[in-house]
């Protein structure tokens, strides 16, 4: 009997995002009378094979199995000990053999999300929550650590389940965060997973686009280019203001970078929409759903947005968001510093 | 003689250009207290839904209407055009919030009394049970992402129920004009959010204690006669 892997067993998820942190469970397929023959590198290689029993009657039988025994507690031991095991081109050998002793010899330590013997298992590697880079109630009282906890907690988590649970079908898998909104988006028809995976994205770059203590103004490099494209630091809050109150129902704003014109730009967008979709470098997000300030500011979405602008917008992720724009755009000879 | 003749060729001149006056609106008064639904619904959140959000579509929508009146005498077609979404929402936002405030009656006037009549039969037929029904919307309600409303829709056309969603306040005719709205069931997060916070579920199996079947009847019936 020949037992076929499923299709996702590809070791090598070089597509995950090693931004976020990732969740991967390995577990090998196994039954009590099979021997699992898998390369770590190609999936599509050996195959669950019936391995035929040593001879163990005669002193060379012995020894074979001797031998067998002592590679796969090498092949398992390396395994387990293998720094980056979730495959990223580790493959210590060509191919493992473990057969169920050996894997009862370490079940203990290769119990990495508690087997059961006998059930096949695959391996598979999803996204997870991010941390905002602060604690929760460090951005009161602008925004109050309810809102916080309910917005981070529940709904973007709920963004982050809901892309998993559509992974584990989607011809997405293995890509990273950024590919997958480009790529669902489908240029305006988007697909299923477009949603949650842009509200993934959208909600990790809103986190990070504030910071306790942030707001009032920029400095440097920074601020002149706002002044570049927006003509004063108020015009770009004005416009900035406007744009997101300008928004009918769910959406964001967004300042971002546009990479052809190289230069800086307000838009607001509907839903889930960010400037990725359009192929373009976001430098700001802010949140406009009604669930991101309903519970501190009710109706009053300018009071929200001022205070967003004025006191927890963080100019130093700007600062490093244009920074690493620079290896995408051109945006003029380095200023090497004279020391 | 002449004095009077001047003066009504320059009252006459005004009043041949603007023979068409321009229709504003008003923000409609609620038939109950802001506190009388609860607690299914809050009072605050009446009250904010109806002071504030209902009131600046009602503000919106006047002041798109006059630059549209404005748009039209001018000729300017690209300033009709663009004006056309902030009519679909803030009009559509009028339409729907005032169909919203008589489809919900206090359980002391008679708030979730199940439909009898012509409509309850209606609703076996179409659906089954009321519970198969209340069941569909509020899955469809859940499942929307973003904001939006849940119809109960009488198609005249086919003389068949439907439960349609639309997005955002698009009302109900942009997903077919024979629909006719009987029931909505707001599901923008200012419809809920102070006091369920993001569990929609839970408000939309609550909001059925207070829905107001006699005016869904009564609209079946009138528009299936």
């Amino acid at each position: 009997m020949i037992y076929r892997p499923p299709l996702m067993m590809d070791y090598s998820v070089a597509g995950v995002n090693t931004k976020l942190s990732t969740i991967a469970e390995i577990c090998y397929t196994i039954s009590s009378n099979f021997v699992v023959t898998e390369t770590l590198r190609t999936p599509s290689s050996k195959l669950l094979q019936a391995d035929t029993p040593t001879n163990t009657d005669t002193v060379e039988g012995k020894e074979i199995q001797k031998k067998k025994r002592e590679r796969e507690k090498e092949m398992v031991l390396q395994l387990v000990m293998a720094p980056n095991w979730c495959g990223c081109g580790v493959a210590s050998a060509n191919s493992t053999k473990i057969s169920t002793n050996a894997f009862k010899m370490s079940s203990n330590r290769f119990n990495f999300s508690k087997p059961y013997p006998g059930r096949a298992y695959r391996v598979t590697a999803y996204y997870s929550l991010t941390t905002p880079p602060y604690e929760l109630d460090a951005l009161e009282p602008y925004m109050s650590k309810r809102t916080v906890e309910i917005h981070w907690g529940k709904h973007h988590n709920e963004h982050v389940e809901r892309l998993n649970k559509h992974l584990k079908t989607s011809a997405f898998y293995g890509h990273t965060l950024e590919e997958m909104v480009k790529a669902t988006y489908n240029n305006g028809s988007p697909l299923v997973e477009f949603n949650d995976s842009s509200s993934v994205w959208s909600h990790d770059f809103f986190w990070e686009s504030m910071q306790p203590n942030g707001g009032s103004m920029p400095k440097g490099g920074v601020l002149d280019q706002i002044k570049k494209d927006f003509g004063t630091f108020t015009n770009f809050k004005d416009e900035f203001t406007f744009a997101a109150l300008s928004i009918f129902g769910p959406g964001w704003v967004w300042l971002y970078l546009k990479k052809n014109e190289r230069k800086l730009a307000v838009a607001p967008t509907q839903n889930a929409i960010s400037p990725l979709v359009w192929g373009d470098i976001p430098i700001i997000g802010l949140d406009m759903w009604e669930h991101a300030y309903y519970l501190d500011y009710k109706d009053d979405r300018s009071a929200y947005v001022n205070n967003f602008l004025d006191h927890l917008v963080s100019w130093h992720s700007v600062m490093v968001r244009m920074m690493r724009a620079e290896a995408f755009v051109n945006l003029g000879e380095p200023k090497i510093p004279v020391a | 003689m002449a004095l009077r003749s001047v003066v009504s060729r320059k009252t006459l001149a005004p009043a041949l250009r603007h023979y068409r006056s321009l229709t504003t609106f008003t923000l409609p008064d609620l038939p109950y207290d802001y506190g009388a639904l609860e607690p299914a619904i809050s009072g605050e959140i009446m009250r904010l839904h109806h002071q504030k959000h209902h009131q600046t579509y009602v503000t919106n929508y006047n002041k798109a209407l006059e630059q549209l009146d404005a748009a039209v005498s001018k000729g300017d077609a690209k300033g009709v055009v663009q004006l056309q979404s902030a009519l679909k929402f803030n009009g559509g936002g009028h339409v729907n919030h005032s169909i919203f405030w008589q489809n919900l009656k206090p359980v002391s006037e008679g708030g979730g009394e199940p439909p009898h009549g012509a409509l309850g039969w209606a609703i076996d037929k179409d659906f089954g049970s009321l519970e198969a029904l209340v069941k569909k919307i509020n899955s469809e309600g859940a499942a929307l992402q973003g904001s939006g409303w849940v119809w109960l829709a009488l198609d005249k056309e086919q003389k068949i129920l439907k439960v349609e969603t639309t997005p955002n306040q698009d009302p109900l005719v942009t997903k077919g004009v024979s629909l006719v709205p009987l029931l909505g069931v707001d599901v923008w997060e200012h419809a809920y959010y102070l006091q369920y916070k993001n569990v929609r579920p839970d408000y939309l199996t609550n909001i059925w204690k207070v829905i107001n079947w006699k005016y869904a009847s009564e609209v079946y019936e009138k528009e299936s006669a």
